[in-house]
């Protein structure tokens, strides 16, 4: 196991972890005698294995449906869970301890799959979801202190007299190599961005008052370019580097104060 | 934001102003994406299919052509129930020119390929389409009750296609209008200011209506 480059924190608001990698349509990869092969090679961590619902369209004679939709893999203490399509395989944990160790588990999946029948990879998605609760919290303004000042800007806006109730933004960050960052962000009374009710166990189900950092790291194939070949390494690689904004935006989006709270203070 | 964002779709991550009508957009645009090939598609059958009947007619045309113009004049009399009247209006000659022919009077290679072209256009209607019973009254029998056409102009006008697919029951009456004239309301319209009635000589007549 490799360790950590980075400060985990005991009590991260961290609710889920998603990667997500698009691919070109595999049939070797449509259906479940296909997909079984696959989770034969992951399930000494993945046993359970339940059909992902999926949107289908009927076509044709009544009862004839056109593919099978993917299949969802998870462990035991259903925190870690995989799903495998013809069009994607996805990784998501709602118990993540460090990137490290989620990259290895990416390499131990990506390992098992049918890499020469694999036409190449559109797009890779890294998406980091925190959902921060701090007790007495009720309104956007009172965030003031926890997170960057500038993430709270709007609630400055004077209001006659009138109280924010609820506060949105999305910024989208571009780099090199198409690489680029969504970052949500808001306050609001109530609800959740991470299905407490989903196929996975969170880490919490409140949901209270919170404070959103919602992080989506992607890189896509530009249109002009030529689809790179499906390369256990490469994708690794690419969601390496898809990581480290992550943390750094992070990092910049909270304060000291709220560091704290996340390094003392159980959940 | 990305189209979609990662991990949207397997259920972990709920995007409440987004989930649902991302889902029904999806939805509806692989059905459209469905209604948008079948509309091709019937395009594309329907050029074929007009392309082959043509080709059938055509091919019919060349094997009828080889026997007497005469011979089949007389079938178009005799076997089809033709009146002379019908017969010219749908080779678009003269009925004097349809009664020379009948004494042998010698045709023009067009007219005689014409005559053999109605004949075999009749047998098509007999083969392919038994639903439609005597051919000859058929043909004169109006389109619709708000039109004047009937399957014989559209035969003198060329278009047998649609006439195949209205002896088919492909086209509403009022499609095969609109193909024939879009503005076929006023060029092909019924006036109902004029009706015909018997006459005292027990001819017919046509008469002002009495709205009154």
């Amino acid at each position: 196991m490799t360790l950590p480059q980075t400060e985990v924190y005991p009590n991260a608001p961290l609710e889920v972890v998603a990667f997500e990698l698009r691919i070109p349509y595999a049939l070797s990869l449509a259906d479940r005698a296909a997909q079984a092969q696959v989770w034969e090679k992951i399930k000494e961590r993945l046993p359970i294995t339940q059909p992902q619902p999926a949107l289908q369209v009927t076509l044709g004679a009544p009862g004839m449906v056109q593919s099978q939709g993917p299949l969802r893999m998870s462990d035991r203490a259903r925190t870690l869970g995989v799903v495998v399509g013809p069009e994607l395989v996805s990784i998501e944990s709602t118990h993540y301890r460090c990137f490290e160790e989620f990259r290895d588990f990416l390499l131990y999946v990506l390992s098992a799959m049918p890499a020469d029948e694999i036409a190449g990879f559109s797009r890779i998605g890294l998406r980091y979801i925190n959902e921060i609760r701090v007790p007495d919290i009720a309104f956007p303004a009172q965030w003031d202190g926890l997170v960057a000042s500038y993430l709270l800007g709007a609630t400055e806006i004077p209001a006659d007299g009138l109280t924010s109730r609820r506060l949105g933004g999305e910024v989208e960050y571009g780099g090199a190599d198409g690489l680029r960052v969504v970052m949500r962000y808001g306050a609001s009374a109530e609800g959740r961005i991470v299905n407490a009710e989903g196929p996975l166990r969170t880490p919490t189900s409140e949901s209270g008052p919170s404070f959103l950092i919602d992080l989506d790291s992607y890189w896509e194939n530009a249109p002009d370019d030529d689809l790179p070949v499906f390369s256990t390494e490469a994708i690794v690689e690419k969601t390496s580097r898809l990581r480290a904004p992550i943390h750094n935006l992070f990092e910049a989006a909270i304060t000291d104060q709220l560091r704290d709270i996340f390094r003392k203070e159980p959940r | 934001m990305s189209p979609e964002g990662t991990g949207t779709g397997t259920g972990m991550i709920t995007e409440p102003p987004k989930a649902p009508a991302t889902a029904y957009d999806g939805l509806a645009r692989q059905v459209g994406e469905v209604r948008d090939v079948v509309h091709i598609t019937k395009q594309d059958a329907e050029g074929l299919h007009e392309q082959l009947q043509g080709r059938a007619l055509d091919s019919r045309t060349a094997a009828v052509a080889q026997r007497e113009p005469a011979e089949l004049l007389d079938d178009l009399s005799s076997e089809w129930g033709l009146s002379w009247t019908l017969a010219a209006k749908l080779l678009g000659v003269s009925q004097t020119s349809v009664r020379k022919w009948r004494r042998n009077e010698s045709l023009t290679p067009e007219n005689r390929r014409g005559v053999a072209r109605l004949v075999a256009f009749l047998e098509m209607l007999r083969s392919d389409y038994p639903a439609v019973c005597d051919q000859a009254s058929w043909l004169e029998m109006r389109i619709s009750e708000e039109s004047t056409l009937t399957p014989a102009d559209l035969y003198a006008m060329d278009r047998c296609e649609l006439l195949f697919d209205l002896a088919a029951l492909r086209c509403p009456p009022h499609e095969v209008l609109y193909a024939v004239d879009p503005d076929w309301r006023a060029s092909y319209g019924v006036d109902d200011r004029f009706a015909v009635v018997k006459g005292p000589d027990g001819l017919p007549s046509i008469v002002m209506r009495d709205n009154s």
